[in-house]
């Protein structure tokens, strides 16, 4: 819709054959425009900035490296996210002792509420509290919340994530429902928190 | 579509109605959709409420310095790359002048650099400068001896090396071991006191893992193989030394499982590498199969980067008809690679610590 993000992509395809061609320039633009999402999406799969400040060097710098081997791509960022959702899952997978953000959340369970109960709540608030839902959809196992963030706040379709994240469409879709039940789990848990807490 | 029996994660897969809560599209439709089937409200709202809640999610972004810094060591890294030569004539009418003032000011800066140039830092410097007593262990033997540190951290001390240490670590605030030879480091974790060893004039930094120091006397080269965590190195001219040795995080550069770092005494300049015989994770158990049956190369790939924390680069799209069936359970690294790449008809090469598949792909049946 927009036609500045249209201007984006084409500014990119532009950055990105400039770079391939050896124009240091066009390479340091796109460090700068990419620089902060990689950074997020990177410190989402492993809070531990090192790690992640680690694997955006060694990306650019095997970028720049590989430079004369790479072909022309449509989308310039899901190269970028699939290249550092590699990087970040090689380095996690070295150094065992690091935990997951989510997993943290994940492995401190808390006692769930019926599904069906939950439900009831959710049906009951016709409009969901937009930063109630920020404090929950962390707590979604780690690749839900990914699932649900490339897609809604990074923007990619669902077969770059199917991409990205090396699995098909399928269990993509998978993930989905499985994110939206979980979230109506803990929105019940929450729900239920606020109210003792209210009635106390 | 039969919107009016769609549940809300059957609203979050369809494009349409993403489209619609990001940007308004076809607004009229689904207004309209809501006014027949008032019923579907609350599904709606739901589906809507979490791309709007994941869309504003805060975004956790680095600081300026951070920025400045990562760019800062890819420039870095990518100077040392050598370019395409520039071919020119390297004489005409007026060059010469520029050549002249070129190799005096060369003449000025080398002598300068030669005279202010630290000379190479020796195993008994550092022992003799050390600040805490120190006790010393010596292999003349032939077979490797195990040290046992006040820590509780094991080392395998190879013949004709040495190991200095403090008798406790208890009051300082790092541990700091000396080492002239080789040998083989399994240090417990303490991240309060950073655990470093000092070999010539490279410097490794650890919170708690194992790896292999190799620094013979009067040999030009320093090794470390790292086998299990991440490590650090440094060396003994590094600008920001100080910071380095003192604060708790591992920063220099930073080496993971099966990486191999070389210090060239000679150039003073660290390389990296994969180690000759990358090993399974620790964490990996040893009986894991790697047998494939009709399996997607890249499933292959995925497979054998996370065993041995390697990355493995290659063309995930053009390998994913290519399927193949192998059992490379006993094979090492290196063979399991060879042998997919016959299968695939392709090759590959090791660029500083990465495998680079180069492909054909294969085409459907």
């Amino acid at each position: 819709m927009s036609t500045d993000k249209l201007n984006t992509n084409v500014d990119d395809c532009q950055l990105w054959n400039d770079f391939r061609a050896g124009d240091r320039v066009a390479f340091a633009q796109l460090y700068e425009r990419y620089v902060t999402v990689l950074y997020n999406y990177g410190f989402h799969m492993v809070t531990d900035s090192d790690l992640v400040e680690d694997a955006i060097q060694e990306l650019f710098i095997d970028l720049w490296r590989l430079r004369t081997t790479l072909s022309p791509t449509t989308s310039v960022k899901f190269y970028l996210y699939r290249a550092m959702r590699r990087r970040i899952r090689v380095s996690i997978d070295a150094q065992q002792h690091m935990v997951p953000v989510n997993d943290m959340f994940a492995t401190a369970a808390l006692p769930l509420t019926p599904p069906c109960e939950a439900e009831y709540i959710l049906q009951e608030q016709q409009e969901l509290d937009l930063q109630r839902l920020h404090q929950v959809l962390p707590q979604l196992p780690p690749r839900q919340y990914e699932v649900i963030r490339l897609r809604f706040f990074d923007n990619f379709s669902w077969d770059e994530i199917a991409a990205i994240m090396q699995m098909n469409e399928q269990s993509v879709r998978n993930l989905v429902q499985r994110a939206i039940r979980k979230l109506r789990e803990l929105f019940g848990i929450l729900f239920m928190i606020a109210l003792w807490a209210i009635l106390s | 579509m039969n919107y009016e029996n769609y549940e809300a994660d059957e609203f979050l897969l369809d494009s349409q109605f993403v489209d619609w809560v990001k940007t308004g599209q076809h607004d009229a439709f689904w207004q309209e959709f809501l006014h027949l089937h008032p019923a579907q409200r609350p599904t709606v709202d739901q589906a809507r409420a979490i791309i709007q809640a994941t869309a504003t999610l805060p975004l956790i972004a680095p600081t300026g310095e951070q920025i400045r810094q990562m760019w800062q060591t890819v420039e870095q890294s990518i100077q040392e790359q050598p370019t395409e030569p520039i071919i020119k004539p390297l004489w005409s009418a007026r060059t010469w002048l520029y050549w002249a003032a070129a190799s005096v000011i060369l003449l000025v800066i080398g002598t300068v650099w030669y005279t202010s140039q630290p000379t190479s830092v020796t195993y008994s410097q550092l022992v003799t400068q050390s600040a805490v007593a120190l006790q010393e262990v010596v292999n003349t033997g032939t077979t490797p001896k195990l040290v046992r540190l006040p820590d509780g951290s094991t080392v395998r001390l190879e013949t004709n090396s040495r190991l200095s240490y403090p008798a406790s670590f208890t009051a300082l605030a790092r541990r700091e071991v000396y080492l002239s030879g080789k040998a083989y480091f399994d240090v417990a974790r303490n991240a309060k006191q950073p655990f470093l060893v000092y070999a010539n004039e490279l410097i490794t930094k650890v919170l708690g893992t194992s790896f292999t120091i190799d620094a013979p006397e009067g040999n030009q080269r320093i090794t470390v193989d790292v086998r299990t965590g991440r490590v650090a190195v440094f060396t003994q001219y590094d600008p920001q030394i100080t910071e380095k040795q003192t604060n708790q995080l591992v920063s220099g550069l930073v080496v993971t499982a099966n990486q191999h770092i070389t210090f060239s005494r000679e150039t003073k300049q660290l390389a990296k590498s994969l180690v000759d015989q990358p090993a399974l994770l620790p964490t990996v158990p040893p009986t894991t199969s790697f047998d494939f049956d009709e399996t997607p190369a890249p499933v292959i790939f995925n497979a054998l980067e996370k065993a041995y924390g390697v990355e493995i680069v290659y063309d995930a799209e053009l390998l994913s008809n290519c399927r193949l069936t192998a059992s490379l359970t006993n094979e090492s690294l290196f063979d399991k690679v060879r042998l997919v790449c016959q299968g695939l008809d392709a090759t590959y090469e090791v660029i500083d610590t990465r495998i680079i598949i180069s492909a054909k792909g294969c085409s459907t049946p």
